[in-house]
């Protein structure tokens, strides 16, 4: 099995600014790939420099184990939140000495693969997928207060675009002093590949609509800029990044 | 520069006069023609006094030499006095000529030269003195006729410049009545100073500063001084608004937003204004941002002035926020209570909108939302229950609040009057479009139909009415959740905390009530905020007979 990864990032059609970071790093072997989205908020400065700051620390902290490679799933995991909690802190840090960018902070989603075995960790809404042939499956759960509010059925999926609250995050980097990730695991099967996205994705092309987008192009690359392009052209509202990880 | 200021001064026509002058003082001797009037007044006056006695002299004699032989006198003070009635000729020629009219001109050289003729034969005949007042006149009238020459042009220039400056006057301020100050400007700048004309471009740089575009004021006031060095106080303004812009460049760039005030300049600068609005001082943070003491200058009303900052929106969102804000302001603006804040105006300057409503005096009612200081409970019923008489009147019209809550009620407690306040702002302030990891605004007092995005009605106030009641007699609301989303899920799934937990005196009626207006389903609650108005009417009133018995 060997890993390849390739990503996109665009401005969007209405945004005045790119507040998504989107990095990914795959080992000399082919054997292990680390890859990030991040997306950030609070004003203008804020989120630029919040999303940046994380997909930094933690590409940082983890790609001397790209290398090596963990020794099990427990020290993977341990790795990865010592990378999200440093990250916070260092959001923090910057909140704290600097008044205009007191608001400021991110999601994240992380992926880890090796062996065959996908480790996704995340805060917010920037979601993992999983593509193996034409199935789709989101692998991360929204940390919002409306996807609170659809799994306590206290609404519909389509009422979530009209909730008042719909857009606040229950957890992001940078908001609270607990950076505690949600971690999930999957299995990779040759030619699977995992979709990390924002949510300039998610709300400007439907989830479903994906396998079909992606099926006629031959690459990696191709595969997230049509994904990019048909968001744009759906005059996507926010940042749109992809990045996508395969394995062959 | 200077060599325009010669060309014009060298090759004007008023120099060539003067040199006219020099001649006649240093040449009468060698230009005959200058002493043509002199040699003609001296024949007339001799022709006159002869007596016949032989010893006339041939013509061919100069003129100098026939004086002479008539024995004529030629005092000291003579040339002095040549020269003095030059001089003053020049001076008249040069500077009084140009003041006057053709007609009154011509009269007046006429009277002169004649005047001075008269005198030298007067001179002559009585005094038997000789005085060249000719020459004088000989060069006063040339000179005239010179001037003639000029002063036509002149005076058309004078008049084409007086229309320039009214024409740009005119165009000036029909431009800043459009509001576009930078194109009066322009029209202003290349204009001949006058005093209209820098009166008027003073104002565009008093208006400028109080717009906070302090930047434009100085170039402004730097224009001013271009074309007048000292005008007013322009130069001490000018001063005030560096010094002004070097302290708090920052500040001053990123303008209004919610986190930050407005930078209230020094003695020296006009204070800010808002449309018409002079700002006095901040008053408070509100659910769109900061909310400011105004004055009305035409009428001296006090006012409140909410501002809604553009900076915390994305350019291409503005757009749709303007017209919503005009909206929802608009349809405030329609409500005529005495319970409900009168809204005057609704304006917008470049970086933000903002809304003008009665200043209401008193406290809002979340300052007695604690246990420790609640109000008595009949006050309470009775407040509500005019605040309830109010919301009805606005259901009525079609408009929702859609954020009742004790600090949108400001109740002065010495006269008893309240006011509602922010009519429809929750709707402009949505910020569902602005994501965040924090929570804004707290769903406390939000119906759950309108906490699931559903159709808000009047059903939704009389909601929040009642959790404002349950809140000011008991200090606590009907739920609490240390998050939004651990808040959200109880309001939409959970019973209500009963408020006799947290105030066991309240009487059956009032928690009746109480549970009525704070039902999950609409159409359980009120059938309008008219009939939960007359139950806390009933209520006060029980309550009140109760305290007094």
């Amino acid at each position: 099995m060997t890993l390849t990864a390739a990503g996109l990032c665009d401005i969007g059609t209405k945004r005045d600014s790119n507040q998504d970071t989107i990095a990914w790093a795959v080992s000399d072997d082919g054997q292990r790939a680390l890859s990030v989205v991040a997306d950030g908020m609070g004003g203008y400065e804020g989120g630029e420099i919040a999303s940046q700051l994380a997909s930094d620390t933690v590409m940082e902290a983890l790609t001397p184990l790209l290398a090596s490679g963990a020794q099990d799933t427990a020290t993977l995991q341990d790795r990865i939140q010592d990378a999200i909690t440093l990250a916070n802190k260092r959001i923090h840090t910057v909140r704290s000495d600097h008044p205009k960018l007191s608001k400021m902070g991110t999601t994240l989603v992380l992926a880890w693969v090796q062996n065959n075995q996908a480790c996704i960790a995340h805060l917010g809404d920037s979601r993992c997928y999983l593509l193996s042939g034409k199935t789709l499956t989101q692998l991360t759960r929204d940390d919002t207060v409306a996807q609170n509010m659809v799994d306590d059925g206290s609404i519909t999926l389509e009422e979530v675009p009209r909730v008042p609250f719909r857009n606040v995050l229950t957890r992001a980097l940078g908001s609270s002093d607990d950076a505690r990730a949600s971690f999930g695991h999957t299995n990779l099967a040759p030619g699977d590949r995992l979709i990390l996205c924002s949510d300039g994705l998610t709300g400007a092309v439907t989830d479903a609509d994906w396998p079909d987008i992606m099926a006629p192009a031959p690459s990696l690359e191709d595969q997230a800029r049509r994904l990019v392009d048909i968001s744009l052209d759906h005059q996507a509202a926010d940042n749109v990044s992809v990045v996508l990880v395969q394995s062959i | 520069m200077a060599i325009r200021f010669l060309l014009t001064r060298l090759f004007s026509l008023r120099l060539v006069i003067a040199l006219f002058a020099l001649v006649v003082v240093f040449g009468a001797d060698k230009v005959p023609a200058l002493n043509v009037l002199d040699q003609t007044l001296f024949d007339l006056v001799h022709q006159a006094t002869d007596t016949g006695n032989g010893t006339d002299a041939p013509q061919a004699q100069s003129l100098d030499a026939r004086v002479l032989a008539q024995g004529l006198e030629r005092p000291d003070w003579g040339f002095p006095m040549v020269r003095a009635a030059l001089a003053l000729s020049l001076m008249f020629l040069m500077f009084a000529l140009p003041q006057l009219g053709a007609a009154l001109s011509v009269l007046l050289v006429t009277l002169i030269a004649t005047a001075l003729l008269i005198t030298q034969a007067g001179l002559m005949l009585y005094q038997h003195l000789w005085l060249p007042l000719g020459q004088v006149v000989v060069f006063l009238l040339a000179g005239f006729v010179t001037m003639l020459f000029w002063l036509q042009p002149f005076r058309e220039i004078q008049s084409l410049r007086a229309n320039v400056q009214q024409a740009r006057y005119q165009l000036g301020k029909l431009l800043l009545q459009q509001g576009q100050p930078d194109q009066a400007l322009e029209a202003l700048a290349t204009c001949p100073p006058d005093e209209d004309t820098l009166d008027l471009q003073y104002d565009i740089a008093i208006q400028q500063e109080r717009k906070r575009q302090y930047d434009s004021a100085s170039r402004t006031y730097e224009q001013i001084l271009s074309q007048k060095q000292r005008f007013r106080d322009v130069r001490e303004r000018l001063d005030a608004m560096q010094r002004l812009t070097s302290d708090s460049t920052t500040s001053l760039a990123a303008g209004f937003d919610s986190t930050r005030t407005l930078v209230m300049p020094d003695q020296s600068v006009s204070k800010p204004t808002l449309g018409r609005y002079e700002i006095d001082r901040e008053i408070g943070r509100g659910a769109m941002g900061v909310v400011y003491l105004g004055k009305d200058p035409k009428i001296a009303r006090t006012v409140a002035i909410k501002t809604l900052s553009y900076n915390q929106f994305e350019q291409t969102e503005l757009g749709e926020l303007k017209s919503r804000f005009h909206r929802e302001a608009e349809a405030a603006g329609r409500l005529n209570h005495p319970a409900i804040v009168t809204v005057y105006d609704v304006g917008e300057e470049a970086d933000l909108a903002f809304i003008a409503m009665d200043f209401a005096v008193g406290k809002p009612l979340s300052d007695y939302a604690r246990a420790d200081r609640l109000l008595p409970l009949p006050v309470i019923l009775t407040v509500l229950a005019q605040v309830a008489e109010a919301l009805d009147y606005a259901h009525g019209q079609k408009i929702v609040h859609r954020d009742i809550k004790p600090g949108n009620i400001i109740y002065d407690a010495a006269s008893k009057a309240l006011k509602i306040t922010d009519f429809g702002i929750a709707k402009i302030t949505d910020d569902s479009r602005t994501r965040t990891g924090s929570v804004m605004g707290s769903p406390l007092y939000m119906s759950p139909e309108q906490l699931k995005g559903q159709k808000v009605t009047g059903a939704s106030d009389i909601y929040s009415l009642g959790v404002t009641l349950y809140k000011l007699v008991s200090g606590e609301t009907p739920y609490n959740g240390d998050t939004l989303a651990n808040l959200t899920y109880q309001i939409l799934n959970k019973r209500a905390r009963s408020v006799r937990e947290f105030n066991p005196e309240l009487p059956d009626s009032v928690v009746r009530l109480i549970n009525k207006a704070i039902q999950k389903e609409p159409a359980k609650r009120f059938a309008s905020a008219g009939a939960m108005a007359e139950a806390m009417h009933r209520a006060a009133s029980r309550a009140s007979s109760k305290e007094t018995s």
